[in-house]
């Protein structure tokens, strides 16, 4: 579906992308990287609104530069807002479907469709500066996909919404993605993109650093310094034997959250993975009950100065590509 | 068909986007402003029981200022004003996005100019008429002014819209200096230079339609005529036609091959 070989891309002297190579098959895709990393300059690339200054890119099969008809088979939601004041949302997505050629009345019904696909159509009707921030991302999105594109690319989708919102968000991306149509969701946040469940594609500084399944994700996470965050029944016994855990570099105890049982243990640890393979052992032999187990570092920062470290060599551990 | 649907798409959206308060006010200033003028201008000199030599001259003066300022208004930031309020990308990343804004926007742009130069024409010929009566056949006049100024919006639109898709960020002043470059002494220039401006094609076409209303000195016709062999209309409309062709022409093949980067790319 989408190629990138050695793709650069420069801005006069700044890097927007740094020498990426990738092959999209279809699928569901999350491009996770912190803010400015290049992940807007890349769907850019794709969708042939930029020249790479160095590579090739070919989107189903061709290069996208100039070729406006590839774009018929492409829904971009981006992150940029718009907001028109006497514009209707039903007079957006009816504009921004007849710019791919369909007639008033056409536009008309397919407006109506994806508005109402997004759960729009109470507001449709009502100028778009007077939306919130969530109903402006539904608009977004309506005019993505309101032409039924094969492949969908959101980029920060998630933005502004409240957490109904995003739910039915991910639900949406899931639905789509399920129904086996190709997706690209472009983000900073792990947790969000991590529903959807895709495959990864991590970039940062411009540079494509990591890319496969969730579980790829999250091995690379276990074998780098990290934090756990345990609640269980008698704490302090399992406490007191990790302690003597190579890997482990400091334990504190913590009371629960209001109306949880047992205690939290916060564990610092050089080596997730090494915890996580003493567990059981300790907790059967110890008769000690688990409620809760999560890493506490799994946010987008600690995984990208994980891999930044591991791209330059600092670090051990995890599969690059 | 499908690319004429994009086309108006875009005209009327940017109708629906033009009803602002503010901008139907320029609107209506600059659609008011000749006929004022116009109009104080009869009433100075009634006071001093004289008439203007020339009102129709006047009037071709302010209703070619607000023209002008109408048209450089409106289709000079066609690409910039997609870029500010950051639609751009909703619009390029459509098959026919690109082209249909340049197109659609010139269209909507030229009609916006053409409806105040109707109105300031209007208000002109009328203040003409009740104030002086000196015009021998107004509606005539009317008329053929009224077709001169849409020709000229569509070739002043043309070539705007070219300047704001070359050089979208400083538009409005390489257009502004265009205008005054060409308008005010390219075209004064009695050499063959001149006639690559737009507006010595129009005064030709002017003088042609209703330069006997014009009440120009015998000598000025006869010089005018003599050092241009005394081209005929039709020639100076070809000229504007491929003058519009040519500038939407590139405008089209500019916006299609050039990159336009936003401030959100990351």
């Amino acid at each position: 579906m989408i190629e990138l070989d050695q793709v650069t891309k420069l801005y006069g002297t700044v890097i927007g992308v740094n020498d990426i190579s990738m092959t999209l098959e279809p699928g569901t895709y999350g491009l996770l990287g912190p803010n400015g990393s290049g992940k807007t300059t890349l769907i850019n690339l794709i969708l042939g609104q930029l020249k790479p200054t160095l590579g090739h890119v070919r989107l189903f099969g061709r290069n996208p530069w100039s070729r406006d008809s590839l774009l018929r088979d492409i829904g971009l939601c981006p992150a940029s807002e718009v907001a028109f004041p006497r514009v209707t949302g039903y007079q957006w997505v009816k504009y921004m479907i007849q710019m791919h050629g369909f007639s008033s009345q056409t536009a008309s019904q397919m407006a109506t469709k994806s508005l109402t696909q997004v759960r729009l159509d109470h507001a449709m009707h009502r100028p778009m500066q007077n939306y919130s921030l969530g109903m402006r991302q539904r608009a977004k999105l309506a005019q993505a996909i309101a032409h039924e594109p094969h492949l969908l690319i959101l980029d920060e989708p998630f933005n502004g919404l409240d957490p109904v919102g995003r739910m039915e968000m991910i639900q949406f991306l899931r639905n789509w993605g399920s129904e086996g149509r190709s997706l690209i969701l472009a983000s900073h946040i792990l947790h969000e993109v991590e529903a959807v469940h895709p495959s990864f594609l991590l970039i940062s500084g411009g540079r494509l650093l990591a890319s496969g399944s969730p579980e790829q994700v999250s091995s690379i996470l276990a074998n780098t310094p990290n934090r756990v965050r345990i609640r269980c029944s008698q704490a302090r016994l399992l406490a007191s034997h990790l302690m003597g855990h190579p890997s482990v570099e400091e334990i504190s105890i913590h009371p629960p959250d209001r109306g949880e049982n047992g205690e939290v243990l916060h564990i610092e640890t050089c080596s997730a993975a090494q915890v996580y393979d003493a567990l059981p052992s300790l907790l059967v032999e110890n008769g000690i009950e688990i409620y809760e187990m999560r890493s506490a570092d799994e946010s987008l920062g600690h995984l990208f100065a994980t891999l930044m470290k591991i791209h330059r060599g600092e670090s051990q551990g995890g599969t690059l590509i | 068909m499908r690319w004429l649907n994009s086309i108006l798409a875009t005209c009327q959206f940017e109708f629906i986007n033009f009803l602002s308060l503010q901008r139907l006010a320029v609107s209506i200033i600059l659609a008011g402003f000749p006929p004022v003028m116009l109009s104080l201008i009869f009433l100075g000199f009634q006071f001093s029981g004289d008439s203007p030599e020339n009102p129709l001259f006047i009037t071709l003066l302010f209703v070619s200022i607000s023209c002008l300022l109408g048209m450089l208004l409106w289709a000079t930031p066609n690409i910039y004003s997609e870029l500010e309020g950051k639609s751009w990308i909703y619009v390029a990343s459509r098959p026919r996005g690109r082209v249909s804004v340049i197109l659609g926007k010139y269209l909507a742009a030229v009609l916006f100019g053409f409806v105040v130069c109707f109105v300031a024409i209007t208000g002109c010929i009328a203040a003409t008429q009740i104030l002086s009566g000196s015009l021998r056949s107004p509606v005539w006049v009317w008329f053929s002014m009224n077709c001169l100024y849409l020709i000229a919006c569509a070739s002043y639109g043309a070539v705007y819209s070219l300047i704001g898709t070359m050089f979208y960020r400083r538009a409005m002043v390489i257009a502004a200096a265009y205008t005054l470059l060409s308008g005010m002494f390219l075209a004064n220039i009695p050499a063959v230079v001149s006639r690559l401006t737009l507006r010595y094609h129009l005064q030709f076409i002017g003088l042609n339609w209703f330069g006997n209303e014009m009440a120009l000195r015998e000598d000025v016709i006869v010089t005018h005529y003599l050092l241009n062999e005394a081209p005929s209309t039709i020639f100076h409309l070809a000229c504007l036609g491929l003058v519009i062709l040519v500038a939407l022409g590139f405008a089209i093949w500019v916006v299609k091959t050039r990159e336009y980067a936003t401030s959100d790319e990351t």
